[in-house]
């Protein structure tokens, strides 16, 4: 169930809060557990197995390793949390990059006149990145003494499968929730202010990043044939559908959570205002930069250590951030992509940010790269991307092909103008907090609007997305 | 006193909890809009067998797209999305052009669905080597249902227009493959929707509905009697079977909205159409066959009740009537489908129909050894995909 359906905003959402503002306090964490199995039973049916395989094995992880912790075994506890992390890993390995894996050796195989071996592909069941990485979180933090083990199972299955972030996150580290998942506050105040940032990030999604992406999607999915001015219209389309599609669901989630009186980190902090590419990557999927930096990058030495040494830390945590991402040589070269900018960075020096024409360049620079990056990443293929790269840099000079300007409309048009203006924005105008709690004129008149206008032509696209009559000609 | 984000969150709250509240008086209401503007019975809620039912996501997917059909003020939302649409951006939605007057065009039927020159090219190569490759027993029929755009070119706005026209020589390439003299295998309609349409136009009568993406019965009598033709042609040329007394029955008119205005939310645009088949005095249905499933009792129009993609079989018998003898296979699309079923059974004696896309190439090339006869119909945008999909695949390898 995705949080931009019907079934969601409009049936289980409300049952959801109503049953859980009239539990009594002690049940309404199970009320939320119920809720959150039953919203991965709807887009996940049997592969909830693997989720409740992860919650148990890392609970158990847990509990050893509060123990350990507790007695002072320092060998068994970096035992335990080393097993925990072949667990994790394990199981994400195996969903996640098998098939990539045995693509590979057949690959080989083939190339040197061996048969490749028989496989049949294996499902992705939904979250698992999300899910894996928050779980292994509890048991670092636990062997860190950032948070006691949990003695209740339940508690620490809500933790994982907590449904506002379930799905796509904000990664939500056990340190930050520890203290409510036991004890939190359910008000007024909180289910308001709430509403209104999940409101911001449903017309987000909906309003901008679902307008824009046909746009995207007909210019990737047609790299070889795309003109040079298809390329940068589409790739311009695609910078503003993700940032808006991912951040609107952080929006999402973390209004969702705020709810139900939990209170998420932030997962998006105007990336693309970014004067370099290390701030970048303090602004952009935050909670998976942090879950990186703390459990692999700083593990490794980080940057007190060689330069060398910080070189290679950070090209292997790109390499793991990129992979992350997906079972594809794109996400690894996209990945190194950044890791390699990161080091640029690196050799020419900490610097104050700048100001002035030079901080415009800056900014200038650092989108024009993330686009560049964003290529290689939304390529179905590396092959798809050299074509695409080879369109964008003048290979293939024309107007705009008829099939893109088909899917140019006024709605379309406005969703780009409007999500450029994520391009100029303040870096320290934080949208989401405003429109969840600020006093200001500025806030209300940011909540009239999104209330006014927003939130119903959002509603109105997203029953007007299910309307399909039965029309004979397209059989 | 509340404050701003006080009362925009509990606006916020009521818009996602009001249509629950709100759904149990608005069922009716929403359930008839599916019915009759969307054309289709609404989804129903799943039963529950076993708990596997609860790990199936197909399960849970069908239970959202009943609660969909029944969230309220849909038609509301729908129409005003639509209303703000036509306004914005002048066309109701990515999938219809306008033309003038009442016409509507279906996008994809304009250019999307033809692909490129090379891509005509090589369905006409696939074709070509189809025919030149090993033999077949069947006589094989090919023919094409001619576009909308095609044959009503000046109905299209010049927004329209500039979609449509740069098809025009994929177009020409198939005609002209079709037109080639000599090849009795090709049928071709763009010829004889013209000639016709010469004929109509004084009248003021169409071949094609201007609501809609398909022609009307007046148009689908020049495809059946050019495939009953092809079938049994006299000396003089034409057949003996389609001049002689066919009734033309009417089936039914209706006043309603046409599926290319159903589809671009205008529930507004009214269009009457009347559907005709033709009956053959002394023909009888002697057996109907929904796929392995022999129906009781069959009559003209039982064939018309049966699920489009199954496969369909009447066998047709007459004392005083001639029928086209053998085994015939009619793989085809929603052309013959919505317009030609009953009228091509009084011709024939044993009729099998395929919905393109439920037989394999296999299958037809099987086919094309097991039947007497088969033809191959595919609307015009789908042809050059279609074709080579079955002929290419099936054809004799390529040098």
């Amino acid at each position: 169930m995705v949080f931009s359906s019907q079934t969601f905003l409009f049936v289980f959402f409300p049952i959801v809060l109503l049953l859980y503002a009239i539990a009594p306090r002690r049940a309404r964490n199970t009320v939320l557990l119920i809720a959150s199995m039953l919203f991965y039973l709807w887009g996940g049916g049997w592969f909830i197995g693997w989720l409740l395989t992860s919650i148990m094995g890392n609970w158990i992880f847990g509990r050893f390793a509060g123990k350990a912790r507790d007695a002072g075994e320092t060998k068994k506890l970096h035992t335990i949390v080393g097993l925990s992390v072949v667990f994790n890993i394990g199981i994400l390995g195996w969903f996640k990059y098998a098939n990539f894996f045995v693509d590979q050796i057949n690959g080989i195989a083939a190339a040197i006149n061996y048969q490749g071996m028989d496989w049949t592909p294996i499902m992705l069941p939904i979250g698992i990145s999300f899910f894996t990485f928050q779980a292994n979180s509890y048991v670092f933090d636990i062997a860190k003494g950032q948070g006691k083990a949990l003695k209740n199972p339940l508690d620490f299955a809500l933790y994982v499968s907590l449904f506002p972030q379930l799905i796509a996150g904000p990664i939500v580290r056990y340190h930050q929730v520890a203290s409510q998942l036991v004890s939190r506050t359910f008000s007024l105040d909180n289910v308001t202010a709430g509403m209104n940032r999940f409101a911001l990030g449903l017309c987000k999604k909906v309003l901008i990043a679902d307008s824009v992406s046909p746009i995207a999607d007909a210019a990737f999915n047609n790299s070889g044939n795309i003109t040079t001015n298809d390329a940068w219209i589409g790739i311009l389309a695609y910078t503003i559908q993700i940032y808006f599609d991912f951040s609107g669901y952080s929006d999402m989630a973390i209004g969702l959570g705020r709810i139900f009186g939990f209170r998420f980190p932030e997962n998006f902090k105007h990336p693309y205002s970014s004067a370099s590419m290390t701030e970048f990557w303090r602004r952009w999927h935050v909670t998976l930069s942090e879950w990186f930096r703390d459990y692999v990058y700083f593990p490794l030495g980080g940057s007190r250590c060689s330069r060398l040494l910080t070189y290679r830390n950070l090209i292997l945590v790109f390499l793991l951030t990129g992979f992350w991402h997906g079972a594809n040589w794109t996400f690894i070269v996209w990945g190194m992509f950044h890791g390699f900018w990161l080091i640029v960075d690196r050799l020419l020096g900490k610097k104050e940010r700048p100001t002035g024409f030079k901080l415009v360049l800056n900014r200038f620079i650092v989108v024009f790269l993330v686009m560049i990056g964003w290529v290689v990443f939304r390529a179905e293929s590396l092959s798809a991307a050299g074509e695409y790269y080879y369109a964008l840099f003048g290979g293939n000079t024309g107007d705009f092909s008829a099939a893109l300007l088909r899917l140019v409309s006024v709605q379309t048009m406005i969703a780009l103008a409007i999500g450029s203006l994520i391009f100029f924005v303040p870096r320290n105008m934080a949208l989401g907090p405003i429109i969840e709690e600020s006093d200001t004129r500025v806030a209300a008149i940011f909540r009239a609007m999104l209330v006014l206008v927003a939130l119903p032509l959002t509603l109105m696209l997203i029953i007007n997305g299910t309307f399909s009559p039965f029309l004979y000609f397209q059989f | 006193m509340p404050t701003s984000r006080t009362i925009s969150g509990i606006i916020c709250l009521g818009a996602t909890a009001a249509p629950l509240a709100l759904a149990p008086m608005q069922l009716d209401r929403s359930l008839t809009f599916v019915r009759e503007m969307e054309n289709r019975t609404p989804n129903a809620f799943p039963g529950f067998g076993s708990i596997d039912d609860l790990m199936d996501a197909q399960w849970w997917a069908s239970i959202s797209r009943a609660f969909e059909d029944r969230a309220p003020f849909r038609k509301e939302m729908i129409s005003l999305e639509r209303m703000l649409g036509l306004s914005a951006s002048g066309m109701a939605s990515k999938t219809i052009a306008y033309g003038t007057g009442q016409w509507l065009f279906w996008y994809a039927a304009l250019a999307d669905n033809l692909g490129s020159v090379e891509y005509v090219e090589r369905a006409i190569a696939a074709m070509d080597r189809f025919f030149d490759g090993p033999p077949f027993s069947a006589d094989l029929f090919i023919l094409v249902a001619p576009d909308k755009a095609t044959i009503y070119p000046e109905k299209l706005l010049d927004s329209s227009r500039a979609i449509f026209e740069p098809s025009i020589p994929q177009r020409d390439l198939l005609h002209n493959w079709f037109a080639e003299p000599g090849h009795p295998e090709r049928i071709d309609l763009w010829t004889q929707m013209h000639h016709r349409k010469a004929e109509l136009d004084p009248l003021g009568e169409l071949l094609y509905e201007p609501g809609g993406s398909h022609f009307n019965s007046v148009g689908a009598m020049v495809m059946a009697k050019a495939m009953v033709d092809a079938a049994d042609v006299d000396d003089s040329g034409d057949s003996s079977l389609w001049n002689d007394d066919s009734e033309l029955v009417e089936i039914w008119t209706r006043t309603q909205a046409p599926e290319l205005a159903l589809r671009g939310g205008e529930w507004g645009r009214i269009e009457t159409q009347t559907h005709s088949q033709i009956r053959r005095a002394g023909v009888m249905i002697k057996e109907l066959w929904d796929e392995d499933r022999r129906i009781a009792g069959p009559d003209f129009l039982s064939i018309t009740e049966i699920t489009y993609h199954n496969r369909k079989r009447i066998v047709s018998e007459s004392a005083t009537r001639r029928l086209i003898p053998g085994k015939t296979l009619v793989i085809h699309d929603s052309f013959i489908a919505v317009y030609l079923y009953p009228t091509l059974s009084q011709f024939f004696e044993d009729l099998t129909f395929i919905h393109v896309g439920y037989i394999t190439p296999g299958e037809f090339r099987q086919a094309l050894d097991s039947y007497d006869r088969v033809y191959f119909e595919s609307a015009e945008h789908y042809f050059p995909e279609r074709a080579i999909e079955y002929f290419e695949q099936t054809g004799a390898a390529t040098p």
